[in-house]
């Protein structure tokens, strides 16, 4: 009795210390970037470009270089990451490719301007002659579909959802975090307790959840002087698959290990969360046909995994990019406003 | 896996990428034979508003300006023949004042604004301005005058009392125009002379700003803005209504004017 009634304070404590966590990170996730931004508008000021083309063209010549540099180098940490094995290299590729986002936070006409600057490696993919950056567009599907039965309904629940999700993904963050440490600190084999019985991987559950609620305030941003904000869908998408190749692979490692008990455990928890059985087979169906089996077991498999998966999302993504949808200036006022009016859509 | 099928698997999500990206691509069908050299000489003609001066009854009537004013000149050109991948340069020249052009290098479509500042010993006279644009070696050339009277610029103070009023209220319920507390306005005055009804001009790095308001007693102290999109419109395109200042009415939509005012 005495002991159910610690352990119910000790989550009790546990989860209150994370919703703090989560309120705080939320806060900063939002934050820092104003910040952040309104200092390095001193170093990278704004610049018009239409009256100031000549600069625009000057800043492009050094920037270019750097980002083809940068987004090398990024490449080069995710696959050095995974071809050795340490896959904190691969982690901190996909974070510094996912980076880039919080350029969108910073209201400018010069996309490199302030905070904009961290968009530097995203140069490669900025041609607005191919909209290289919708190429991850299906992956406002649940986005969409949240949002667009409110709108009808004259409630714009774009922030609001954002917000949401932003703080969802850091409140899972934060309890797989302080379970793992407590699960170190009690000197367990393996953490397959508290959060970890919803999910086998809740850091990097919480980071995709997170970084999807960025990435749709990013294309929430509003664009000066009649530019368009392209989102930034396929760096999110793109850096999630990163993320669950490298949740798959500490899996395989684990499964060497110690197999019995990786197994016990994979039985009871999903491997991020629990989905019906239809949509897990739908969603594992091309595993199936490409492997003959449910789940890439090695590397080689792990990399024809990432590229079919790759390769299916843009596939998907693609009509996206031909007929030019959303239409006007795109994901930023997607479902739209009405003119002349204060807003077809209530905000809350 | 054998590596055989990994590089087969590989080169085919790589062909399937590349072949969607090349797709998406290619330039839209234009009819433009490949390779086509951009005609550097094609004719075209440029076209100055405001029109300053209008001829009424026979005798030209001027447009007023004081010393130190902005008077903003815009300039579009317009393709002769078929439409030219080469942009028209504007340039100008106007004694008696200090000329700045912003978007010097416009295609058809596209506008530019040619800002003239008398300079104080101008008080009293008449500038001309010539506006000339060049593509290759082909030219065209607008000639505008305007007066300058004397005058000092004593609006600015309840100009932007009132251009505060509008851009709160726009910043909350046209967030699609990006207009934010913090978007950075330049005032000039304009239309010198006229007296009951006051006019100033505002421009933001996006916008034109044109507010005007009714110098009467309540009900009749109306204030009204219309909105231009800088570089590419020659009209406005958005417009609103204060009904009474005093009142503290909110600015609702009212009817777009044809022209900008000058």
């Amino acid at each position: 009795m005495e002991l159910t009634r610690s352990r119910t304070g000790l989550l009790a404590g546990i989860s209150l210390l994370a919703v703090v966590f989560t309120v705080a990170l939320t806060f900063a996730t939002l934050q820092l970037p104003v910040v952040l931004g309104n200092w390095l508008s001193k170093y990278f000021p704004d610049i018009h470009p239409v009256i100031e083309p000549e600069r625009v063209a000057e800043f492009m010549a050094v920037a270019r270089p750097v980002g083809y540099a940068c987004l090398a180098v990024i490449a080069i940490l995710i696959v050095a990451g995974i071809v050795t094995g340490k896959r904190k290299l691969s982690t901190l590729g996909s974070l510094a490719f996912f980076l880039p986002t919080f350029g969108y936070f910073f209201a400018s006409m010069f996309f490199l301007a302030g905070l904009g600057i961290l968009r530097v490696p995203f140069v490669p993919f900025w041609d607005p002659s191919t909209n290289l950056m919708n190429f991850g567009d299906i992956s406002y599907l649940p986005y969409m579909a949240l949002v667009y039965p409110f709108w009808l309904g004259g409630i714009d629940i774009r922030e609001v959802i954002s917000w949401l999700v932003i703080g969802i993904g850091l409140f899972i963050f934060v309890l797989g975090t302080i379970t793992w440490f407590y699960g170190r600190l009690q000197r367990r084999k393996a953490v397959d307790f508290w959060i970890y019985r919803h999910s086998r991987h809740p850091q990097y559950l919480g980071f995709v959840i997170w970084s999807y609620g960025v990435m749709l305030f990013a294309a929430q941003q509003l664009v000066p002087m009649g530019g368009s904000n392209p989102g930034a869908s396929l760096l999110w998408l793109l850096t999630s698959l990163v993320i669950v190749w490298i949740a798959l692979a500490e899996e395989n490692k684990m499964r060497k290990e110690d197999r019995e008990a990786y197994l016990q455990y994979r039985a009871h928890a999903p491997f991020m969360f629990r989905v019906p059985t239809f949509v897990s087979a739908v969603l594992t169906l091309p595993i199936k046909l490409l492997l003959k089996k449910s789940r890439p077991e090695t590397g080689k498999e792990l990399v024809a995994t990432f590229a079919v998966y790759t390769t299916l999302l843009i596939l998907l993504s693609s009509p996206f990019v031909f007929l030019d949808w959303p239409p006007g200036i795109g994901w930023s006022d997607w479902p739209g406003f009405i003119p002349g009016l204060p807003g077809p859509i209530m905000n809350l | 896996m054998s590596n055989k099928r990994l590089a087969a698997i590989l080169g085919g999500c790589i062909a399937v990428i590349v072949a969607i990206v090349a797709i998406a691509a290619l330039p839209p069908a234009s009819g433009e034979p490949d390779g086509a050299k951009p005609n550097e000489n094609s004719a075209f003609h440029i076209n100055v508003i405001p029109e300053t001066p209008v001829q009424i009854n026979g005798d030209p009537v001027f447009k007023y300006s004081i010393a130190g004013q902005h008077f903003v000149f815009l300039v579009t050109i317009t393709d002769e023949g078929q439409e030219s991948e080469v942009p028209v340069h504007v340039s100008a020249t106007a004694p008696g004042a200090e000329v700045v052009i912003y978007c010097k290098d416009i295609f058809e479509g596209e506008v530019a604004e040619v800002v003239v500042i008398p300079t104080p010993a101008s008080i009293g006279a008449t500038i001309e301005v010539t506006i000339t644009g060049t593509r290759g070696s082909v030219t065209d050339e607008k000639v505008a005058s305007f007066e300058v009277a004397e005058g000092e610029d004593d609006r600015q103070e309840y100009a932007t009392e009132l251009l505060d009023k509008f851009v709160s209220w726009l910043a909350t319920n046209h967030p699609e125009l990006g207009i934010t507390a913090d978007t950075t306005w330049n005032g000039t005055m304009v239309s010198p002379v006229w007296l009951v009804v006051s006019h100033y001009l505002f421009f933001s790095e996006e916008w034109e700003l044109h507010i005007e308001w009714h110098i009467m007693v309540p009900p009749y102290d109306w204030a009204k803005i219309d909105l231009r999109h800088r570089f590419d419109e020659l009209a406005p395109s958005y417009a609103f209504e204060i009904s009474s200042v005093d009142a503290a009415s909110e600015p609702v939509p009212m009817e777009v004017p044809e022209t900008v005012w000058r």
